[in-house]
């Protein structure tokens, strides 16, 4: 994106980030049951067998910004939707996150994907939208292609 | 029939070489068309050609849609405040897939356009007219920049930004959101997949393209009345199905489609989508900010 660029981050070096990330960063570290006592909801709350990028069979919860995703026990992935992290924009994350790996993202034609696997965070945007961000345990960037990465869509207009 | 370029000769009306001894291969073959089909098809066959209008090239047949192609270019910039750029979609293509191979981003080349083209542009902008131009002062989205301000045409777009991508011959127009460009590709002169005729899918693409712009704004407003998404391109399950199949690809192609079908398709598209029509029309009938509006001037 441009007028943000990569600015290397010392490992342990705490991040700046908006605290509705911070909240999903710490929902994504907690246990099902923590974290469906942090959000106030109980089981019957709970969807179940959804889908998430490559996988399904998954129980879901919504949250005020979007959705905490559940494998078993664990937190898989929390869900922030661009639209309720206003006004947070691409290039805050990116100039506080860097440019992490970098995938075609799957919400656009133009959605470019930042991975940041040992943080536990992935974000996408096109251009000054910011479409998404993800919050889900440290992982590498193989285990995220593997449980969370969503293949784009071919887009033809 | 092939074409004739620019470098035709300038034969005038009646398309008369002078003798049989005519050096030039050109002047040759215009002499051979003449005898074979006649004076006015050489003519016509000759004068098409593709000429630079307004900074874009526009394969035009006659003087005539040479001047109706400018005014249409002229039209779109001073009125909608969109300009008619070929080469910033070609940078906008080549910066978005900016990881495929440099051989395939070297074939996203300008490509020339046609007057239908321009026409169907011109038609998908109308129906932005509220919020494009010196209109937008007047609208409820003044305070957002424009989202779309620049069009133009290209040979291809690429199908990923990776190493593996390649350009590609399906992608029939994009819109660049970071550069607030739009465009048709090379491949929509001829498609039909959105349309009933060329004309009325190059209508489609066009409005779909300005779509993804302009009506962006309005997406988390379709996704909570529709039901049919939880994100970008997850689906509930459940919900109004969007208006077609090229819409539930995400939300965004859903919005733009539907956007689209508001405009072209307005009743068919109020019945089959009547939760996605309430959230385009409201939107729509908004863009118009109560001081501006007529009625409202000289009351007290």
């Amino acid at each position: 994106m441009e007028g943000a660029r990569s600015r290397p981050r010392r490992k342990g070096q705490a991040l700046s980030l908006p605290e509705a990330i911070e909240e999903a960063r710490a929902l994504a570290g907690s246990s099902r049951a923590d974290a469906l006592a942090r959000l106030g909801a109980a089981e019957d709350a709970v969807a179940r067998g959804v889908e998430y990028g490559p996988r399904s069979g998954l129980d879901e919860v919504e949250t005020p910004t979007g959705r905490a995703v559940f494998d078993g026990d664990r937190v898989a992935v929390v869900y922030l939707s661009g639209h309720a992290l206003r006004p947070t924009k691409p290039d805050d994350l990116l100039a506080e996150l860097g440019d992490g790996e970098t995938l075609p993202g799957a919400a656009s034609a133009g959605s470019q994907l930042h991975v940041y696997p040992d943080q536990g965070l992935a974000l996408s945007h096109d251009g000054r939208k910011l479409e998404m961000v993800e919050a889900f345990p440290p992982t590498t960037l193989e285990g995220y292609l593997a449980t969370l990465y969503r293949n784009p869509p071919k887009f033809i207009i | 029939m092939r074409a004739l370029r620019t470098s035709a000769p300038q034969l005038g009306a009646d398309v008369r070489v002078s003798g049989e001894t005519a050096q030039d291969p050109r002047h040759a073959h215009a002499l051979a068309l003449q005898r074979s089909v006649g004076n006015r098809a050489t003519a016509q066959l000759i004068s098409r050609e593709i000429r630079t209008i307004q900074g874009e090239s526009v394969y035009v047949r006659s003087d005539a849609q040479a001047a109706s192609a400018e005014r249409i270019i002229k039209r779109i910039r001073r009125r909608y405040g969109i300009k008619i750029r070929s080469g910033r979609l070609v940078r906008s293509t080549k910066r978005r897939y900016k990881d495929a191979p440099a051989s395939e981003r070297m074939k996203v080349k300008k490509r020339h356009w046609h007057l239908r083209e321009l026409r169907a542009l011109e038609k998908a902008c109308k129906h932005y007219a509220p919020i494009l131009g010196a209109n937008r002062d007047d609208s409820t989205r003044k305070d957002d920049d424009q989202e779309v301000r620049y069009f133009g045409k290209a040979t291809h777009s690429i199908d990923t930004n990776t190493a593996s991508g390649v350009a590609d011959s399906s992608t029939l127009g994009e819109y660049y959101r970071a550069d607030e460009t739009a465009g048709i590709y090379k491949i929509a002169e001829k498609d039909t997949s959105f349309g009933d005729d060329v004309d009325a899918s190059l209508h489609w693409v066009c409005t779909h393209e300005l779509s993804h712009g302009l009506m962006d704004y309005a997406e988390e407003d379709l996704r909570a009345a529709a039901g049919y998404w939880k994100d970008s391109n997850t689906k509930t399950g459940a919900g109004e199905e969007p208006w077609s199949g090229y819409a539930k690809t995400s939300l965004g192609e859903d919005l733009a489609e539907s956007a689209t079908a508001y405009f072209i398709k307005r009743d068919e598209f109020k019945t089959k989508c009547p939760k996605r029509f309430a959230v385009i029309d409201a939107a729509v009938k908004a863009w118009k900010a109560p001081a501006a509006a007529p009625a409202a001037k000289g009351k007290p």
